[in-house]
């Protein structure tokens, strides 16, 4: 072969070759999206599957089985060292969605999603201790992770006692419900995504129909709760390579816009991702960049809170069981979290508390590390056990 | 100061606007900056959310180096 011909040769491998990488990096996130489709469907399953096992398990004496979490002390610490241990309050609120649908009083769950809030911020404290070596950077890291804990604990002391008194989250999220479920019968007609996961749910149910009901029952909530585990693992790490891309736009489209926009954008983000630790955690470098202030990061945060409702929304619409329940719990997390901003970020003398706090233990910490490590320890563990502890004895 | 004293009222008046001026150039000029920087933080996403990945390693390191400066105090 002449050299002519040779580099015409490798002109057309070479085009070849950018064709066949252009089209199988193009088919690469048809597949990435169809695997998020299937991972979703999955998800919903597993909900169901624990809505039902719950329900096969305790038969009507759910309310008996988590008479311990009736005080709504250990319903809050029971929420937050699962979300703490599992890291991620979505596997913890749709894990609540199925529970409830399957029988767990919606009274008992409200104080778990409270906690599961709570829980959640451990990931972006804990990712903050990279920055260790660096004192100010660690002090605005530091900073920039705990605010989100003050957020979260200020509005648990404000609604606790305010659902424990009057009930409004729970009369809210009945009344949110009930735009959705209006009658068993009709719903039934009109839920494809439950129509669509019975099939799953239903082989699972017969499987384990020769056990006994509480082991088979038993079965299905543990298989449910390892499904709805990796599922949630999964999607967030696949939407995370997916819309990289969309959450730049978004974030480049609120730089200078004030905090509704933050607030909105990080609730985008954090429902484009699928993780309210995710889009928290993404504050921390930006803070300890220094190119983000504190006040700046806050918003978005808050933000976070919202958009992770979405995921156990989206469970609560395929459970079997009671749906109407399902439903309700799901809005009461997302009631909360939505009059959490705004209450706090609404009344001027709350709005900055959990900064004016974040700040102050960012500055303490970074002199002394050990109080980084104590308040971890605490806040997530020590604290919440205690508590444990003295409401069951009382 | 005390110069300004036997400044007319006139010229401390279009001292202060332009101070005003100059002042609410600079601010501009800075929010422009930080936002500048933003907007370069924000396009290293990609690294963002790897370095914002939750891992047993972030933990290890910190206790590293707690234990690193206990021994330096000592």
């Amino acid at each position: 072969m002449n050299p002519a011909s040779e580099s015409v040769a490798d002109a057309v491998l070479e085009e070849a070759v950018s064709e066949e990488m252009a089209s199988a990096s193009s088919r690469k996130p048809v597949l990435q999206w169809i695997a998020v489709a299937v991972l979703v469907y999955f998800l919903i399953c597993a909900v169901g599957l624990i809505g039902s096992g719950f329900k096969t398990a305790t038969g009507d004496e759910a309310k008996e089985m988590f008479s311990f979490a009736t005080n709504p002390f250990a319903g809050l610490v029971v929420g937050t060292v699962a979300t703490a241990l599992i890291q991620s309050s979505s596997t913890v609120t749709s894990i609540i969605v199925g529970l409830v649908a399957g029988g767990l009083p919606v009274s008992v769950a409200v104080p778990m999603v409270m906690g599961a809030n709570i829980g959640t911020s451990i990931t972006n404290t804990i990712v903050s201790l990279g920055h260790v070596r660096e004192k100010k950077e660690f002090a605005r890291a530091f900073a920039a992770a705990t605010v989100h804990d003050f957020f979260n604990l200020l509005s648990v002391v404000i609604f606790l006692p305010l659902e424990m008194m009057f009930g409004i989250l729970e009369r809210m999220g009945s009344a949110l419900a009930s735009l959705f479920v209006v009658e068993n019968a009709s719903m039934k007609g009109l839920n494809f995504v439950k129509a669509s996961t019975a099939p799953i749910v239903d082989g699972a149910k017969h499987s384990v129909e020769s056990l006994s009901a509480g082991l088979g029952g038993l079965i299905l909530i543990v298989v449910g709760i390892v499904i709805i585990f990796f599922t949630i693992h999964y999607v967030g790490k696949l939407l995370k390579h997916l819309m990289v891309g969309r959450a730049k736009d978004i974030m480049h489209a609120a730089i200078g816009k004030g905090p509704l926009s933050g607030i909105a954008s990080g609730t985008f983000v954090t429902i484009l991702v699928q993780s309210s630790s995710t889009t928290t955690s993404l504050m921390v470098p930006l803070a300890g960049s220094g190119a983000f202030g504190l006040k700046q990061i806050y918003p978005f945060t808050l933000g976070a809170n919202i958009g992770t409702c979405i995921t156990a929304l989206l469970a609560a619409t395929a459970v079997d069981g009671n749906q109407a329940a399902a439903l309700q719990i799901a809005f009461i997390h997302l009631t909360y979290n939505v009059l959490g901003v705004l209450v706090i970020y609404g009344i001027p003398f709350l709005r900055y508390t959990p900064v004016r706090a974040a700040e102050w233990l960012g500055a303490t910490a970074s002199e002394n590390k050990l109080i980084a490590l104590a308040y971890i320890v605490g806040v997530f563990f020590l604290i919440p056990g205690l508590c444990l502890g003295i409401s069951s004895i009382l | 100061m005390s110069e300004f004293k036997h400044y007319s009222t006139q010229t401390v008046r279009n001292l202060i606007e332009d101070t005003e001026s100059t002042l609410s150039q600079l601010k501009a000029e800075m929010q422009r900056r930080e936002e500048a920087e933003q907007e370069i933080q924000i396009e290293g996403l990609e690294n963002h959310m790897k370095s914002a990945e939750f891992s047993l390693r972030s933990i290890r390191e910190f206790l590293a180096f707690l234990v690193e400066e206990y021994r330096k105090e000592k």
